[in-house]
């Protein structure tokens, strides 16, 4: 039999339209009914149904030499490698997430905390650090009272011997060294005469290190 | 083609993938995946990229179990995501130029009276009858004739009215008809 359409002469009801949910068997009750009904006394759907039975047919046969790939193991192996992750997936995964609530007042605390300790450091009440080192020059010193020194050491001084002989005599450098080699020492406090002569007495007596000391504005 | 007669089935299975059930994911697939394969397989022209769309669906049936909230039936959603993504890689794809008389030339060539040679080359032409057909029509021949969808379920698969369902249907019944015609298809009483 061949397949000639003859789409022109529809029928009138417009049942044929439901003719392939009718042959899969999907229509509701209702209709299945009046295209059961109606196909009794319509030739043209009759005609028409006989054709999608054949259509259907032809057309599932087309997919049935067709094999079917089994990729169920391909599969569940993807899924595995993905569920599983990283390393670090894996790590993460195992710490617990907290709460909304408690994470926000952790976050709280810790911010709390930071300011806390910066302020403390800022404010320094103990003094740390001047305690322990000082540095032989620095905007501290500028403008201290004590009386001012200068010192010019021998050649071929090394730093480590010169900044024993200030720290010695608890001085800080304020300046120099100038062209000619000359710096400029501050003692750390008021000091009366005697005491002044006596640590340029000492000073002058290191002969090995220092050349030429002497008080400014002498 | 039980599916849709069995939704509240498929519905507990999805449940259970959800939770990361595998054995409920076996079911499913040993259900659908076969004919999610054969309908990428029909409308791509090939089983490379069949199965590589079939794997996909599945993959997003395992992980979109969680999201399925029972609005439509399983095997609407199921086959949803299974035509999203056969449209998807046709967009994907460049045209298609596939020179369909040499083709059709060739099945004629073969075509003898011998009934198994026959219904082979009988389905070969078929075959090369649907690849001539639109995107639309190929969808709303196969959920119809091999999903065996209601119109109702293609409608909310191919997001139309249910009416144009029908007349989507009926042109592509048209079309199929006429192909197969310029064809010279002799189906056969038997067939």
């Amino acid at each position: 039999m061949k397949l000639k359409k003859k789409r022109g002469s529809l029928c009138p009801e417009g049942m044929d339209l439901l003719l392939p949910w009718y042959l899969n068997g999907t229509l509701g009750q209702g209709e299945k009914e009046a295209v059961k009904k109606h196909l009794k006394s319509c030739s043209i759907c009759k005609e028409e149904f006989k054709e999608i039975k054949r259509e259907q047919k032809l057309y599932q046969s087309t997919t049935e030499e067709i094999p079917v790939p089994q990729t169920f193991p391909h599969l569940m192996a993807a899924i595995e490698k993905r569920e599983q992750g990283s390393v670090w997936q894996r790590i993460a995964s195992l710490i617990p997430r907290p709460q909304p609530a408690l994470a926000a007042a952790l976050i709280a605390t810790q911010f709390i905390v930071i300011v806390g300790l910066v302020g403390l450091l800022a404010l320094n009440p103990w003094g740390a650090g001047e305690r322990f080192y000082r540095t032989l020059s620095g905007p501290t010193s500028i403008e201290g009272k004590g009386p001012r020194l200068s010192i010019l050491f021998q050649d071929g001084v090394q730093e480590k011997t010169a900044r024993e002989v200030i720290l010695a005599i608890n001085g800080t450098i304020v300046r120099g060294p100038s062209p000619m080699g000359i710096y400029t020492v501050e003692l750390r406090s008021v000091m009366n005469p005697e005491e002044i002569q006596g640590i340029i007495s000492a000073l002058r007596q290191k002969r090995d290190v220092i050349r030429f000391v002497e008080v400014q504005g002498e | 083609m039980s599916a849709h007669k069995r939704p509240s089935d498929d519905g507990k299975l999805l449940e259970l993938i959800a939770k990361g059930d595998h054995q409920a994911f076996r079911v499913i697939y040993d259900k659908y995946y076969k004919r999610i394969y054969l309908y990428s397989y029909r409308q791509l022209g090939e089983g490379e990229g069949a199965k590589e769309v079939a794997n996909e669906v599945m993959l997003a049936v395992w992980k979109g179990a969680k999201q399925f909230r029972g609005e439509s039936k399983p095997s609407t959603w199921i086959f949803g995501i299974a035509v999203n993504k056969v449209r998807k890689e046709i967009r994907k794809r460049p045209p298609h130029h596939e020179d369909l008389d040499a083709a059709e030339k060739k099945v004629d060539e073969k075509l003898t009276q011998d009934d198994v040679t026959y219904r082979s080359e009988l389905r070969k032409r078929m075959k090369l009858a649907i690849d001539r057909l639109s995107r639309e029509h190929r969808e709303v021949l196969d959920m119809t004739y091999y999903q065996g969808l209601s119109i109702k379920e293609i409608a909310k698969i191919m997001d139309c009215p249910a009416n144009t369902v029908k007349t989507r249907m009926f042109y592509a019944r048209k079309r199929l008809g006429g192909i197969l015609q310029e064809m010279g298809i002799e189906i056969g009483g038997g067939a």
